[in-house]
């Protein structure tokens, strides 16, 4: 049932005026800047959240704004796929944001920080509650361009050499979507998402593989499918940290979400189970989920390699998404949600060690969990999610992904691929933790280093994080833990993941 | 069979979590936390206790926690099995409770210590009770994670290293159960557990012969069978009150359990026949058996050859689950809580020498009886328990055993063989001791009596009198052995 509302433009709106705001009045105090960003995520989830009730009763919001070019509208449309991805998105940048705010004291270019944040939350909205691929692209490549200041927001070389890799490999694959979207208005002459499929067989095998794999090019650059992924090592470590957990759960999951909107919406489910060219995607997603975690292995700076777990991790989405059961649908996309307060939270704590310790490097963290117990137990909580350990909810995501692949064509090697990848996920994860608590600082006696003096200085005021960063690590956790058993209940994402899968899948199962 | 809807089987295992909790938050404070392990300890036994003659006449528990998936929930159901179990476990987690408070006196993180043993403990009643596999996955890897931090509790290389060796044994134990999971439900399109198995001989021979050895491979981790085994003796660098309790009863039991649950409550005693499997698993078992008991004679150090007597008696229980028949089963549940008791004696023991006199190895045992006359004789009467002389707990198993071994057809005279091969090197690898504590002078001479503190004393001595009390009434109303008839029965009929 599709109601029209203005519901999906002012949730796109509010955080875009919001940031205007923020701009004009920054810089008159950093008090004021902090609660206008801090009443700008909330508001915006709030709003995201008044689309949920309906949007379980399978009520679909439409809004067209106006036309772009001749048949085309800037259009907006909320299934429940939207919706899963902007309340995802939208409270993770709740937290990010919250965490921001004692984060980023002292930094250089506050203003430009939060104006920019905010900026990327409308954009990333709009990708989430667009109605055509034609707004899908605009807003995708907003958000492209607006994540550029904060890659670099560093400004060392270092970090404008990483924020030009990225702008380099996005472009790329920007131009693939691109040729993609004129050519998919050419074949079907249509680009709303409002069906399971603008294509049929009749169109042409070899065109549709053609628009097949270009989608796949273009959208498995943001997705980090390798070897497309080359941007996110880089990227990922050098952005502030708060930043870098919404890069890492929110921006590779866009690149996935393009590919849901690509498979389910424009080429159709049945399309692509024919086509059979998901089943080779398939097999690439296989190798970049082991490559990446053995890659993560060898990293010692902890951010490095909380972003190759990332690429891992947004194979597992992929590879449910391209799989086309009902059951690995369900495992990818839950698996958004799950990764991205998972690998929110994990960026999180990463960046309170930075923060409080100074240190970047998993093999100097040796005993840091006695100074930072809190954050450490919530790293840990984090960890064990991903691995995937119930109750938690990384598990949830990973058994739906094994019982549905279990069922397709060599599915065996898929569910060995995942269980194997838990497993390389304990390899690379525990060891922190067990540096963290077990292992004694080395020269714990000996008077401070030169220039950690002021950290130093400042743990020894103030062991733990400041309340604004601890707060939303302690809500991420609580969320990683929820997730993990209420997935049965009404208005969790699961709920409207199964309306979702329904519709895309409805026609070939 | 009756079911009734019950809320104990909830409180059970969350009375440990609740006391793990309050002793992360206040557990500095040394009378509060002995409080807290204490008073958690005696209510969840009397809660289970509770329950205890109402499983008697066969009725099940169950309890509905949440529905966690399409098809599948985390419940809770307490059959005579599950009874059993968490009997064995909550009894003697009070025991252990008892032990540990002098045991640990004077060392470092008790609070983490004690904690994360009320933690494993809750988690294994949580396995005692799980109502399909999926739950039971559930607790098994809490159990798995809870147990890390008391592996390495000393925090040296060595603890350190054997906690590596630990995790990296039981999660990929645990990845091969859950993909075992994954394929019973795409198969059965359930998991719960049933009496009489859920799967059935239409999912197709080679299917379910390999689904049954990724449950063996994946349970048979912590359930120690060979070339499984080899995180056990390492892990042995533990405090002794963890070896005791959770590498002699809890963990190495969760994975028995697990593995009887899939014989009788997954695949179900027909198909079991049908596959044939049955006989394979139990040559498996008895390897371990054989294999384990040569390794035990050729340990020096005290701890290590009671860890692999215990890999050695875990294959006891799977052989008797493999039998097959209801004489071999209930030999195989019996010897849960038989085996618990012998062997938590025997570690007790071994930590009050290593407390009293430092020493680790068996060949500076001399005389060790003249100095702590009470400590050996408890230690004795658990070897002679673990050798099967009548009148003790040992006896009652290997009656079982061997009349269950007899009793298959064809009746399988190997397994015999190994059961009576096996209670001689028992004796050859536990006599030696005796024999060196009581009657080998001390070398430095000193016959002066010091037993360990009472704390420590008193947990051996009620251990010691159980195993000939369980050898001796087995007929009475109240005793193990008929909650074990009554598991039975359910597998059986």
């Amino acid at each position: 049932m599709e109601k029209i509302s203005i519901l999906p433009v002012l949730v796109v709106s509010f955080p875009f005026l919001m940031t205007l705001a923020v701009f004009v009045w920054g810089n008159v105090s950093a008090k004021l800047r902090s609660y206008l960003s801090i009443f700008t995520v909330l508001g915006t989830f709030a709003l995201t959240l008044t689309m949920l009730p309906a949007s379980l009763n399978g009520t679909v919001f439409t809004r067209q704004l106006m036309q772009m070019v001749p048949g085309i509208w800037f259009y907006f449309r909320v299934d429940q796929l939207g919706l899963v991805f902007a309340a995802t998105a939208s409270l993770l940048w709740v937290l990010s944001v919250v965490y921001s705010i004692s984060y980023m004291e002292g930094e250089h270019a506050q203003r430009r920080y939060f104006c920019f944040v905010l900026l990327c939350l409308a954009w990333t909205l709009g990708v989430a509650l667009s109605g055509n691929l034609f707004t899908f692209f605009i807003f995708y490549e907003l958000f492209s361009i607006s994540t550029y200041p904060l890659i670099v927001h560093e400004e060392s070389p270092e970090a404008l050499a990483a924020g030009k890799k990225y702008i380099i490999y996005i472009l790329i694959g920007a131009a693939f979507v691109l040729f993609s979207l004129v050519y998919t208005y050419v074949l079907a002459g249509n680009l709303n998402f409002d069906k399971a499929g603008l294509m049929s067989m009749e169109m042409g095998r070899t065109k549709l593989l053609v628009l097949f794999w270009t989608f796949m090019l273009g959208f498995g650059v943001k997705a980090a499918i390798m070897p497309l992924h080359g941007w996110v090592p880089d990227a990922h470590p050098i952005a502030p940290a708060p930043f870098s957990a919404i890069l890492s759960g929110i921006m590779v999951a866009m690149g996935c979400f393009g590919i849901m909107r690509a498979i389910f919406n424009i080429l159709g489910a049945s399309v692509v189970k024919t086509l059979g060219a998901g089943l080779i995607v398939a097999y690439i997603l296989c190798f970049t989920i082991i490559v990446s975690s053995l890659l993560a292995l060898e990293q010692d700076n902890l951010k490095r390699r909380l972003a190759y777990s990332t690429i891992g991790q947004m194979g597992y989405v992929t590879l449910g998404v391209v799989l086309l059961i009902p059951y690995t649908v369900w495992g990818g996309i839950l698996h958004v949600v799950n990764h991205a307060f998972m690998k929110g939270l994990l960026f999180l704590c990463a960046g309170t060690i930075i923060k409080k310790l100074g240190k970047k490097n998993v093999s100097e963290m040796r005993g840091i969990g006695q100074k930072l117990p809190v954050t450490m137990g919530v790293f840990t909580i984090a960890a064990l999610s991903m691995i995937g350990l119930p109750p938690l909810a990384g598990f949830t995501s990973k058994w739906f992904l094994c019982l549905g692949s279990i069922g397709a064509p060599h599915g065996i090697i898929f569910v060995i691929v995942l269980l194997l990848s838990s497993l390389l996920g304990a390899a690379y994860f525990l060891p922190i933790v067990y540096t963290a608590f077990f292992q004694k600082p080395l020269g714990e006696e000996e008077t401070p280093h030169q220039g950690h003096k002021e950290h130093e200085a400042l743990w020894e005021r103030k062991p733990e994080a400041s309340k604004y960063m601890l707060v939303p690590m302690i809500i991420a956790a609580l969320l990683v833990f929820v997730l993990g058993i209420t997935l049965e209940l009404k208005g969790m994402p699961l709920s409207l993941i199964k309306m979702a899968e329904k519709f895309f899948l409805g026609g070939i199962n | 069979m009756q079911e009734v809807v019950d809320i104990r089987p909830l409180l059970a295992p969350a009375i440990s979590i609740i006391c793990a909790f309050l002793i992360f938050w206040k557990g500095e404070n040394t009378f509060l936390r002995r409080f807290f392990s204490l008073s958690a300890a005696v209510t969840k036994w009397i809660i289970v206790l509770s329950m205890f003659p109402v499983s008697l006449k066969g009725i099940i528990f169950t309890y509905e926690l949440l529905p966690f998936a399409p098809g599948i929930s985390l419940n809770l159901r307490v059959d005579a099995l599950g009874m059993f179990f968490s009997m064995v476990s909550s009894t003697l987690w009070i025991i252990t409770t008892v032990y540990a408070i002098g045991y640990m006196e004077g060392e470092h993180a008790r609070k983490r210590f004690f904690a994360f043993f009320a933690l494993c403990v809750s988690t294994t009643v949580g396995i005692a009770y799980a109502g399909n596999l999926f739950t039971l996955f559930i607790f098994y890897e809490m159990l798995t994670i809870s147990t890390y931090p008391l592996v390495i509790h000393k925090e040296t290389p060595e603890a350190m290293k054997a906690g590596r060796k630990y995790l990296f044994y039981t999660l990929t134990g645990g990845a091969v159960i859950l993909f075992a999971i994954v394929m019973t439900f795409y198969l059965a399109k359930t998991t719960t557990l049933s009496q009489n198995g859920i799967l059935s001989i239409e999912h197709g021979v080679h299917t379910l012969t390999l689904l049954f050895a990724l449950f063996i491979a994946g349970f048979g981790v912590k359930a120690a069978i060979m070339p499984f085994h080899g995180w056990l003796p390492s892990a042995m660098v533990a405090p002794t009150p963890v070896s005791a309790l959770l590498h002699a009863v809890a963990v190495v039991k969760a994975g028995v359990f697990g593995i009887i649950r899939i014989v009788y409550n997954v695949f179900g005693v027909s198909l079991m026949k049908e596959l044939g499997v049955g006989p394979i698993l139990g040559w498996v078992a008895c390897i371990t058996i054989v294999c384990a008991s040569i390794m035990a004679l050729l340990q020096d150090e005290f701890k290590k050859r009671l860890a692999y007597s215990t890999v050695s008696q875990l294959s006891y229980i799977v052989l008797g689950a493999a039998i097959l028949n209801p004489l071999g089963a209930l030999g195989a549940i019996v010897h849960i809580v038989n085996q618990a008791f012998m062997k938590i004696t025997m570690f007790f023991v071994a930590g009050s020498i290593a407390r009293k006199t430092g020493k680790k190895n068996i060949s500076e045992m001399q005389g060790i009886g003249y100095k702590m006359p009470i400590t050996m004789a408890t230690f004795t009467v658990a070897s002679v328990g673990m050798m099967g002389l009548p009148a003790t707990a040992g006896f009652i198993t290997k009656w079982y055993l061997l009349n269950g071994a007899l009793e298959m057809k064809p009746p399988q005279i190997g397994f015999v063989i190994v059961l009576l091969l096996s209670s001689f090197l028992n004796a050859s690898y536990f006599l030696p001791i005796v024999y060196r504590a009581y009657f080998v002078k001390p070398l430095d001479g000193d016959i002066a009596v010091g037993e360990a503190h009472w704390t420590m004393l008193v947990p051996c001595i009620i251990c010691a009198l159980y195993i000939v009390a369980l050898g001796l009434f087995t007929d009475l109303p109240f005793v193990p052995i008929q909650l074990a008839r009554v598991a039975v029965e359910q597998f059986f009929r």
